[in-house]
């Protein structure tokens, strides 16, 4: 263990069967009692609102509006005009229903309307804000980013082209509500691609220079999770049991890496996804297994404890300590083989048919700028992310 | 006088050795210009000690770094600060490494992670050149693949260029 780590995780978890019909009580212990919400089309579309607007309604508490055009990217201008509709509806609380990008843009509009101003880029950056913010819930619908528990957003300046980072505590939810009815319609490999970037998360937390023991704990307890659960949801998407024990590791994994912080897969897949537009799970799908063997080194011990989340008890005491890793690893190829036979998820960067061979060298060259590289626990260079990548391949 | 007094005056020389070594590696080092070459012109850096006393300033223009004196201080890009006088101190005595420091919340950067991260990686290509190999192993996450040779060809000519600065004022 290190010398001194720090751990925050102050989101109430809301989680289970009818979760979202506690949202009433939760608003009220906050003094709320006019929600807006922030949605996007799809998540509209699927239905996936209604249930949310029943709960209120059911215990009388008026929606102040619903906004659901949220883009696939978070945008500046887009959380300036939901902060004019919060204000001119006298909304106040908040409750994002969506993926990463409408809880980052929900993450925007609460800085703009306890704050003040129109100008979310006067708030950019860590330390710009000190006082705590209007009430704010999160309802993922997806069980993989857990940006319900993450203090930070990113926020694009289309315009200039800028992607606006936002860090601080202040950011952080006062309830994540995990309900199974918010899942069920999630597509297989979407349901695969989203459960492997919740293990990346907890697998990248476990092996980083920041890693603690609290962190650990959720760690672990996430990739337990994810091994036991995903194949099955993917062969019973509708049973809710499963549905939710997903939706709980990536909120357990979102803990986790949100105060250990994550390392090389995550450095080399913003790259590609950046630069080729995968989608992130499938690309932290593809380059996990990778990235541990680049660290393998480093990182033995730790990777060989992860057997035991990865496959069982059974199977960690029965292989020697010193082949552990490489079957942890190996384990992880398994999950991958079986994910790509049962929905199609790409298993290398040439299955994902958006990544070309000359592609490699501007990713690799673009990952040495993430901040998640300094976490990796080995150094990585131009060749090294070049070697992983080409590995990837 | 306080605990932390020898700490102090130890750790402000070390700031102003290492500000003067970054200066110079921005000028005799291939690739840590390469990287300096990167920032915004007119990047400011400085480091210190939390919650504003900035040991150095250094300033990026004509693709270097330049010294910056007290009266020409401006508000940093990006600084990196301790924590605290004793958290400071045990990098700039090589018990910790800037990474792990970095890693372990004993340091605030303050300003963009891509520029904090470039920083970060010119200080540990400076030390690992500068510093004997038994030091700078503890200080970096691996050592530069460079010969004896080379390390001592460029580490000359960084300490050489760093004295000529200091013979300027610059």
């Amino acid at each position: 263990m290190r010398g001194y780590f720090e751990f925050f995780s102050p989101v109430k978890i809301v989680a289970g069967e009818k979760a979202l019909e506690h949202i009433p009580f939760e608003l009220a212990s906050l003094g709320s009692k006019r929600p807006m919400v922030i949605t996007d089309k799809g998540v509209r579309e699927a239905g996936l609102v209604r249930p949310v607007e029943a709960a209120l309604s059911e215990a009388d508490v008026p929606v102040a509006a619903v906004f659901d055009s949220v883009p696939p990217d978070s945008s500046k201008t887009v959380v300036t005009e939901i902060a004019t509709v919060y204000r001119e509806t006298q909304a106040d609380a908040l409750i994002a229903v969506g993926g990463g990008s409408v809880i980052d843009t929900a993450k925007g509009v609460n800085i703009l309307v306890s704050e003040g101003g129109d100008d979310i880029e006067a708030y950019s950056g860590s330390g710009a804000l000190t006082r705590k913010l209007k009430p704010f819930f999160v309802i993922p619908t997806t069980s993989g980013t857990g940006s319900e528990v993450t203090l930070v957003a990113v926020i694009k300046d289309v315009e200039r082209g800028l992607k606006l980072p936002f860090a601080s505590s202040f950011l952080l939810p006062d309830a994540a509500i995990l309900d199974p009815r918010m899942t069920l319609k999630l597509p297989p490999q979407l349901t695969a691609a989203t459960a492997m970037d919740a293990m990346t998360h907890a697998v990248e937390s476990f092996i980083s220079l920041a890693k603690n023991p609290v962190s650990d704990a959720y760690a672990t307890g996430a990739i337990r999770k994810i091994a036991e659960n995903v194949v099955p949801t993917i062969k019973n998407p509708s049973d809710a049991h499963l549905r939710l024990e997903l939706s709980v590791a990536a909120t357990m994994a979102g803990i986790a890496f949100s105060n250990a912080m994550v390392g090389l897969v995550h450095a080399l897949g913003h790259s590609v996804g950046a630069r080729c537009h995968v989608h992130h799970g499938t690309c932290m799908s593809i380059l996990l297994p990778h990235v541990l063997r680049y660290n393998l080194d480093a990182r033995r011990n730790e990777i060989g404890e992860l057997l035991l989340p990865l496959a069982g008890a059974d199977v960690y005491a029965s292989t020697p300590k010193g082949q552990r890793a490489e079957a942890a690893i190996a384990a992880l190829d398994s999950l991958k083989d079986e994910l790509h036979e049962l929905t199609g998820l790409p298993r290398s960067l040439s299955e994902a048919e958006k990544v070309e061979r000359e592609d490699l060298e501007p990713i690799a060259k673009m990952s040495l700028d993430d901040g998640s590289l300094i976490y990796n626990a080995v150094e990585a260079d131009f060749d090294d992310a070049l070697g992983v990548l080409q590995n990837a391949w | 006088m306080s605990r932390y007094s020898l700490q102090r005056v130890y750790t402000n020389v070390m700031f102003g050795l290492i500000g003067r070594l970054l200066q110079a590696s921005s000028q005799r080092d291939e690739i840590v210009r390469r990287e300096v070459a990167e920032f915004p012109d007119e990047f400011v850096f400085s480091m210190g000690l939390w919650p504003a006393t900035d040991a150095f300033e250094l300033q990026k223009r004509d693709g270097r770094f330049w010294w910056l004196r007290k009266k020409e201080r401006r508000e940093p890009t990006l600084a990196i600060r301790f924590k605290h006088i004793s958290l400071a101190f045990s990098v700039m005595s090589f018990q910790r490494s800037t990474a792990v420091s970095f890693t372990g919340d004993r340091i605030i950067a303050d300003g963009d992670v891509t520029q904090a991260l470039r920083i970060v990686r010119c200080l540990d290509r400076m030390m690992a050149v500068v510093l004997p190999s038994f030091i700078a192993r503890r200080m970096v996450k691996r050592m530069p693949r460079i010969g004896f040779g080379d390390k001592l060809a460029i580490a000359i000519r960084v300490y050489a260029q760093m004295v000529a600065n200091l013979l300027v004022g610059r």
